[in-house]
């Protein structure tokens, strides 16, 4: 019935759209003149990964993990007008990306165990992972002005991004992430998932003392979450490394433990699988309706921007309470709401841009298993009689708590001449500073095992020109002060603007959680049993960042070779 | 600077006083008395040529650095002739006597009101009708504002251009963009609101290639002569981003190009310390037909002026014309070298910053149009030169606005050897590269924050 709606809905809405084009395309204001411009590129990316990372022996385990060949192009419309009407069609546009993995074919047998199809709306198998053929944005901008206000009323499938953050999703919370081929080496304009929805954008000249009053107001019925590579038993897709990780961690109880493998294991014989990941996203429609808004204006130079969003979360909150009855744990996406605040101002006196934002969330869901209730099974038969286990029978809390999460960045960019480096132009740095806090939270090894109470980051980015634009190199820092560091550094070179190539170089540095390199079980039993922190041990040190909690990123690196046309 | 000294203080002497006193405003009725004149000063006849041969014919008419491309073989020179008088139309030229007195530079050297003390929200006609350049020690700042002025008339516009990487070994790539202009200043439609206090706001948005396709800068120019607002919309992150107002002299997208050397000149006037160095006969570089006739805008309903259908060639370059022998960036078959006078104008930046030492700017008199710019570095070595293709074009009812401009800008890095072209009217491999004035579209409201993320994708 859920399915029904939303494909009802989401073709009434696309049905709609398009008839709204078209009436708008052939009514009596119709254009007598439609510029068109259409270009795209046509690039090809292989990524090597050294398995254990660079810092534990340079290029010594090196896999393919991705040649994605791929093709993007976009159509714009511009209908052009004899008279400036009051309501007009400002532009139609369309992008599409069509993509073709090749490793899957190259890599056969190390990829043989990956699902072939994707079994439920959000859970991707190899076939979205090998090929891709997405209409990505689709919208047409209707336009209406005034004296001293203009309106921007875009509808269909596309793309907002808000805040004023690199690198981070603070504010910017609108369109989830497709994290399931391509995490490290694509812009943020890649990675974000396109959505359908009504967008209308407002500007005022001025307001009393506000210059360049802005809103915009967002309408989402197309409610999806971020993507990743296939959950499936295995985990081996090449960017499923936070799920295998987790696949391999192990459910913590005051008295007995087990790993989702081994749960696997009983899920097999109880309901004839193993334990499966299964995304419950609310359904599309207008029932659940994501909305938001962003006003901004201008004082003497000072930019600001306050934000609200009502929407669903994009990450997803680890439900464990029916592991037992069904062998299955379910990624939720809990409705929250995002209060927001964003700034900037050019400082003349030392020639760089100040900008940072901030945000409240209501609810965030964190891993929390306070309130868990076990059930103890004899399960010795399927784990060798080393341990009873015990699984969340449901009769407690669900695994995750709603929590409200504070985050904040603050940013600082300026250009300088530095002869010694570059004769020619100037070098741009911009650095951030970043910090999460969560309200009332004490991390727990035990309980809330994912998660201090507060998250800082720092972050260093730099690049130039060299050889009148044709070489563009970049230097990505970041740092967490749990230790850890990512770095990612590139060189594209083109000549003639057409056709480029680029080299990638991503690290993750630092100490892999329990002290070694390689992807050890996990276990949080131990301290609750008393017994001494162990080497492959992740979860017992000090070392909680994003980098290494849930998955252990340390041990990875990749290089990415990439060639490419423009037109 | 490596100036012919002998030849321009010579030259200086006789005509110095003559223009000390310019009427930049010129409306010349015996302006072919005056092209013979100088056709007779310079010694040359319409149709010569020059090149590395007989270079010397011009070895007092270019900028010394000009002097040895045409000497080592790099560029030649055909001299041309005007037709027609290529001043200022007379309405200009009139409505600027109406300025004298009424403004005046403040202690930041921006442009005020003599009365108020403030800046002006809306000016026509040239701002010092009468400098005196020579005497007055602002002499050469105020006609820079002239200049600002009289090659600014257009109000607002859309335009196709070009930015072309060109090697020695030919052309290497190319960038098109669209510019939306709006000038509050000197409009042809007369004074509009102008609540923030701007002298203008422009947009630049590229339209290919693909990679760079979406990416919008929005400039704001105040009136209070203070840094520029600069806000980029980049369309691999969707978001509008606040720059440096500060970064007029970098590269533009690693070109020989900046944001400042826009036909010719688009700082802050006050950003710059001006200095009268002198004046004198040089050879003037436009496209050819631009000897003979203007380029006509053409009305449309919407009251709206555009390029004529059958568009002109802009000003060729090397690489454009089949079997070139000379620099692939030097300019090529359809350019021509009039005698003029010229101011020589030094400008030294007052930002310690800036990444330019001191820039020459060599001035056409009458119509305030600068040809040639020649850069210095910090250190005070020369770094490069641009030429500026001039054209003229003309527009509005019951009479013909005149004013001129570039529709090619061709540097030249000496450091780096290599150029870039900038193509802004006429056609470009066959595309035509057209302009529209008073375009309904190009209002106030397009040049917002807001309106900037919605501009392209």
């Amino acid at each position: 019935m859920n399915k029904l709606l939303k494909a009802v809905t989401g073709k009434l809405l696309k049905g709609a759209t398009t008839g709204l084009v078209f009436a708008l395309l052939f009514c009596p204001n119709s254009a007598n003149a439609l510029e068109t411009d259409f270009h795209g590129r046509m690039q090809s990316t292989y990524v090597l990964r050294d398995t254990d990372g660079f810092q534990y022996g340079f290029m010594d385990n090196l896999e393919g993990v991705q040649w994605r060949n791929e093709l993007k192009f976009e159509l714009t419309l511009r209908p052009e007008y004899e008279e400036q009407h009051f309501v007009r069609v400002e532009k139609i546009y369309l992008a599409y990306r069509g993509a073709y993995d090749a490793i899957f074919d190259l890599r056969q047998s190390a990829y043989e165990n990956i699902r072939e199809k994707s079994p439920d709306d959000f859970e991707l198998g190899k076939d979205d992972l090998e090929t891709e053929n997405d209409l990505r944005e689709a919208f047409i901008d209707i336009a209406a002005e005034t004296e001293d206000q203009s309106f921007n009323l875009r509808l269909g499938r596309q793309i907002v991004q808000w805040g004023e953050a690199d690198g981070f999703n603070v504010i910017n919370i609108i369109n989830p992430q497709d994290n399931s081929t391509m995490m490290f080496f694509e812009n943020v304009d890649d990675l974000a998932t396109p959505l359908w929805m009504a967008r209308l954008n407002y500007s005022k000249a001025d307001l009393g003392f506000i210059e360049n009053l802005g809103l915009e107001l967002v309408a989402i019925p197309d409610i999806r979450p971020h993507l990743f590579a296939p959950t499936d038993s295995p985990c081996d897709a090449p960017y499923a490394f936070w799920f295998k990780d987790l696949r391999a961690w192990t459910i913590p109880h005051p008295m007995f433990e087990i790993s989702t493998d081994e749960f696997s294991r009983l899920t097999q014989v109880l309901y004839g699988h193993p334990v499966e990941f299964k995304e419950d996203v609310p359904s599309s429609g207008l029932d659940n309706l994501e909305y938001g808004a962003r006003i901004e204006g201008g004082f003497k130079g000072f930019d600001m921007a306050l934000y609200y969003f009502h929407g669903f979360q994009d990450d997803p909150a680890m439900d464990f309470s029916r592991a037992l009855t069904e062998g299955r744990y379910y990624f939720r996406h809990p409705e929250q709401d995002m209060y927001g605040v964003s700034f900037n101002k050019y400082l003349a006196s030392v020639n760089g841009v100040i900008r940072g934002e901030g945000c409240m969330i209501s609810k965030v869901g964190l891993v929390d298993l306070t309130g868990c209730n076990g059930t103890q099974l004899d399960t010795s038969s399927l784990n060798g009689g080393n341990n009873p286990l015990a699984i969340y029978d449901g009769t407690g809390a669900t695994g995750y708590s709603l929590q409200r999460v504070y985050y904040s960045l603050i940013g600082f960019d300026y250009d300088r001449w530095i002869p010694w480096l570059n004769k020619g132009k100037n070098m741009s740095f911009s650095f951030q500073a970043y910090w999460r806090h969560i309200h009332k939270w004490g991390y727990d090894q035990q309980y809330r095992p994912l998660d201090k109470q507060d998250n800082y980051r720092l972050t260093g980015y730099f690049y130039t020109d060299y050889w009148h634009g044709r070489i563009h190199p970049e230097l990505f820092v970041m740092y967490d002060p749990e230790n850890t560091w990512m770095t990612m550094a590139s060189a594209k070179y083109t000549r003639d603007g057409r056709w480029y190539c680029k080299i990638s170089v991503l690290g993750f540095w630092g100490e892999s959680p329990g002290g070694g390199g390689s992807e050890g079980a996990t276990s949080f039993g131990n301290a609750v049993l008393g017994l001494p922190n162990e080497p492959d041990n992740p979860y017992t040190g000090d070392s909680i960042s994003p980098f290494t909690t849930p998955s252990n990123l340390a041990h990875i690196t990749e290089v990415s070779f990439r060639i490419g046309y423009n037109w | 600077m490596k100036f012919k000294l002998s030849a321009i203080i010579g030259l200086t002497a006789l005509l110095a006083v003559a223009f000390s006193f310019q009427n930049a405003t010129a409306y010349d009725p015996d302006w072919k008395e005056h092209q013979k004149e100088l056709f007779e000063k310079v010694g040359l006849k319409p149709g010569e040529h020059i090149d590395e041969n007989n270079w010397e014919k011009c070895e007092a008419l270019l900028p010394s650095q000009m002097v040895e491309w045409v000497k080592k073989g790099w560029m030649d020179i055909t001299v041309g002739e005007y037709k027609f008088d290529p001043s200022p139309d007379k309405k200009w030229a009139e409505d600027s006597k109406k300025n004298a007195g009424k403004y005046k530079l403040d202690d930041t050297k921006n442009l005020v009101d003599a009365v108020t003390g403030k800046p002006p929200k809306y000016t026509y006609g040239e701002l010092f009708p009468n400098v005196d350049i020579k005497n007055d020690p602002d002499g050469p700042t105020k006609v820079m504002y002239n200049r600002s002025v009289a090659l600014n008339r257009m109000g607002n516009y859309r335009q196709g251009s070009t930015i072309e990487w060109v090697g020695n070994k030919g052309f290497e790539r190319v960038i098109e963009f669209k510019l939306y202009k709006y000038y509050f200043w000197s409009r042809p439609d007369g004074e509009q609101p102008n609540k923030k206090g701007l002298r203008y706001t422009d947009i630049i948005a590229v339209v290919r290639p693909f990679d760079l396709a979406g990416t919008a800068q929005l400039t704001i120019r105040k009136l209070d002569g203070t840094k520029d607002d600069l806000y980029v919309y980049v369309p691999a992150i969707r978001r509008v981003k606040r720059m440096s107002g500060a970064n007029r002299s970098d590269p533009f997208m690693g070109s020989d190009f900046t944001s400042d050397d826009s036909n010719s000149w688009a700082g802050l006037t006050n950003s710059m310390t001006w200095k009268y160095v002198g004046t004198q006969t040089a050879l003037f570089c436009l496209v050819d037909w631009a000897l003979e006739t203007t380029n006509d805008m053409v009305p449309h309903s919407d009251g709206s002026w555009s390029d004529p259908p059958n568009l002109k060639q802009g000003g060729q370059v090397g690489y454009e014309v089949e079997g070139w022998k000379r620099k692939p960036w030097a300019p090529a078959t359809n350019a021509r070298f009039v005698p003029r006078t010229f101011n020589v104008i030094e400008a030294t930046p007052v930002d310690p910053f800036y990444n330019y030492g001191k820039v020459y700017f060599w001035q056409d008199q009458d119509t305030h149009f600068t040809n040639y710019k020649i850069y210095f570095d910090k250190a005070g070595e020369y770094w490069k030169s641009s030429i500026y293709y001039a054209f003229f074009f003309t527009w509005g009812d019951p009479y013909k606005k005149k004013m001129q401009g570039s529709n090619v800008h061709v540097f030249y890095d000496e450091k780096t050897e290599h150029a870039t072209i900038l193509h802004s009217n006429g056609k470009f491999f066959g595309r035509p590269i057209i302009t529209e004035y008073q375009v309904p579209m190009v209002n106030q409201k397009l040049f917002t924050v807001n309106r900037l993320r919605t501009l392209t994708k």
